[in-house]
């Protein structure tokens, strides 16, 4: 199952599989993101391009502002999946 | 190991789960399943997109493991070509303002598989993909 939830210092919580079911629901909660937020992948086991699509869209959108999301904790999988999309440049990304 | 799926994204679970039984009974490691979950989803729902005009249908799943290799192969039945491997690579180097939300899973699986071959007759899509086992 796939959450994607507000943590308590305000950054974004994911956890689960984020695959093309879940598009809706994360498109939902990232189109509220409006300033630089961290997102936490500790939880998070596994991301499709339907994932990597919605997370560049919301960075496109910060970045038009001066902003970024700073993404944190991604797992060993998950990036080298950023790595070989090329997005490891695009993003701010701290193990 | 192979099995039908229905046309729909929500069929990923299934697949997701059936991928697992097969890992399960091979005892494959955690970074080859990962590649083969993301070209599963990848193409499925590539073929559930593109191939819109398809009889609703299933589109098949085959999982296999030589000693030193699994392959993936997904097959649309009754739909017109329409060729995965041809899809342009997005450049790595490509700037935040010149990326589109799409494009990007087909070239992550290129990455991750050894080969990405796509087969078209009959009416029968097959996108195969193989990974080797190190």
């Amino acid at each position: 199952m796939f959450s994607v939830e507000w943590g308590g210092k305000g950054d974004v919580v994911l956890s689960g599989r984020w695959d093309a079911t879940q598009t809706d629901k994360a498109e939902l909660f990232f189109k509220q993101i409006t300033e630089p937020r961290t997102v936490d992948f500790k939880e998070l086991d596994y991301i499709s391009s339907a994932g990597l699509g919605i997370l560049l869209m919301t960075q496109k959108r910060l970045m038009g502002k001066g902003g970024s999301l700073t993404l944190v904790n991604l797992n060993d999988h998950i990036s080298e999946v950023f790595r070989y999309a090329g997005l490891e440049r695009v993003f701010v990304i701290t193990r | 190991m192979e099995r039908g799926f229905r046309r729909s994204f929500d069929s990923l679970h299934e697949i997701f789960t059936f991928l697992d039984a097969f890992f399960a009974r091979e005892h494959i490691e955690s970074k080859h399943r990962y590649a083969m979950y993301l070209a599963a989803e990848e193409f499925f729902t590539n073929m559930v997109k593109y191939n819109s005009c398809a009889i609703p249908g299933e589109i098949l799943i085959e999982i296999a493991r030589t000693d030193d290799q699994l392959r993936l192969a997904l097959t649309d039945f009754d739909v017109e070509p329409f060729d995965v491997t041809k899809a342009r690579p997005v450049p790595k180097d490509t700037p935040l303002e010149a990326r589109k939300r799409g494009g990007l899973g087909i070239q992550i699986v290129r990455e991750m598989m050894d080969s990405v071959t796509y087969d078209y007759r009959d009416r029968r899509s097959c996108v195969t993909v193989v990974r080797n086992l190190e």
